[in-house]
């Protein structure tokens, strides 16, 4: 919806894998194994800025729940993106957070499938408008 | 894993009309100005059995009216209240990407880049191209989103009677205007705010003139047109041609003039001024 950062990692590692899962018992305090429960992990690379780093290979990492290797590979862009000293606003922690998240995301692409006449109507209106009344050429196209 | 309930563009205005809505109350939902669009008529049923409220299609009927991008032809009274979905609340987005400095810009009441928008457009463009979502001065203090709708609903919110809450469920944001509120569209003092231009358009059904119309296009390539607010075309259906036997007053009168006369004004020379 705002626009992306310049970025294309080369991906190092992609680790699909069982995690353990230990939990501290309330009572015993012992150490309590519930079972195996799913992780990824992801490592890119990139030079990522020519002007800055052009000589220097920088990494991100990701790790989620599940098996999930696109989302890995998403999260570890951001995290390299989100390192620079002045990040492009679509790298900051509030641009992620609105509009990064799967679900919201999904969502927002969903959205596309409902009707959307009235607004479409509003903007041929402007459309015509402008093609009805062309803007005067102002005195600096014209040439001498 | 899938959320079973995407997180699509109703989601805000049904988180409020869910926590308003009693059991006493009567909904009137639509969207796009359609009562029986798919999407309407789920939420619609979805909110009744949540909340075992009644629901109705007519304006002048409901206590609680949701709405995906339109306002209904017929004046909305202090006893109700209206729920606006937004997708976007952030009315600076296009001149500020960052939305902590444009709460910083709201702060301060720095709108200029926002002024800049608008006069570039009347340098390209010759008019302000700005369609749905066309933002308002409310209060005389802060420039706000009034979420998509056409700009034929725009000056309906200024002075009304209603609450109207606001909610964008994606980004965690509600606002509202308060009734008897000033809410003005962003204009300059010789450049004015226009609504669509529909007057020459006629509904197709009921024979309605000077209200939101649907363009339909047709085979033959011209193209037909139908009220947009379907819970009025009822009433006008109803009626014959004169709909003021069965509806209420509404916000444009049957020649077109807004009810707040001098509210929208026209240059020289405009067609549109009376």
């Amino acid at each position: 919806m705002r626009g992306y950062g310049p970025v294309h990692p080369t991906v190092n590692e992609i680790r699909l894998s069982h995690a353990d899962l230990i939990v501290k018992h309330p009572v015993t305090g012992a150490d309590i194994h519930l079972g195996p429960i799913r992780m990824s992990q992801g490592e890119v690379v990139s030079t990522f800025s020519e002007k800055q780093m052009a000589n220097k290979l920088n990494l991100g990492f990701c790790a989620t729940f599940g098996w999930n290797e696109i989302k890995v590979i998403a999260g570890s862009m951001l995290d390299m993106a989100m390192d620079l000293p002045e990040p492009h606003a679509s790298q900051t922690e509030e641009y992620v957070l609105y509009h990064t998240e799967s679900v919201e995301s999904s969502g927002f692409c969903i959205h596309y499938k409902l009707p959307h006449y009235v607004t479409f109507n509003s903007t041929v209106d402007n459309l015509r408008r402008v093609a009805q009344n062309p803007p005067k050429q102002t005195s600096t196209h014209e040439t001498t | 894993m899938k959320c079973p309930s995407p997180a699509v563009g109703e989601r805000g205005g049904l988180q409020v009309t869910l926590t308003l809505t009693g059991q006493e109350d009567r909904i009137k939902v639509f969207d796009q100005g359609a009562d029986e669009s798919v999407n309407a008529a789920n939420l619609r049923r979805f909110i009744a059995r949540m909340t075992g409220c009644s629901t109705t299609t007519d304006t002048t009927q409901a206590t609680i009216l949701q709405s995906r991008h339109r306002i209904p032809e017929e004046m909305l009274r202090d006893d109700q209240i209206l729920v606006l979905q937004v997708p976007d609340p952030e009315p600076l987005r296009s001149v500020e990407f960052d939305t902590s400095r444009a709460q910083e810009m709201h702060a301060f009441k720095d709108y200029g880049l926002m002024w800049l928008k608008l006069y570039e457009q009347l340098v390209r463009y010759g008019s302000f191209i700005q369609g749905a979502s066309y933002p308002v001065m409310v209060h005389k203090r802060y420039v706000m989103s009034p979420s998509p709708i056409p700009r034929w609903d725009t000056p309906k919110l200024n002075q009304s009677a209603h609450l109207t809450i606001l909610c964008a469920g994606r980004e965690k944001r509600i606002y509202a205007i308060p009734p008897w509120t000033d809410v003005e569209p962003l204009e300059f003092s010789d450049r004015f705010f226009h609504v669509e231009d529909h007057s020459e358009w006629v509904c197709r059904l009921s024979g309605v003139r000077h209200k939101f119309m649907n363009e339909i296009p047709l085979a033959d390539g011209t193209s037909g047109f139908e009220l947009s607010d379907t819970g009025y075309l009822s009433k006008a259906l109803k009626s014959g041609s004169d709909p003021a036997q069965s509806a209420g007053a509404c916000y444009f009168d049957a020649d077109g003039h807004f009810h707040q006369p001098g509210f929208l004004k026209f240059e020289e020379g405009d067609a549109r001024k009376e």
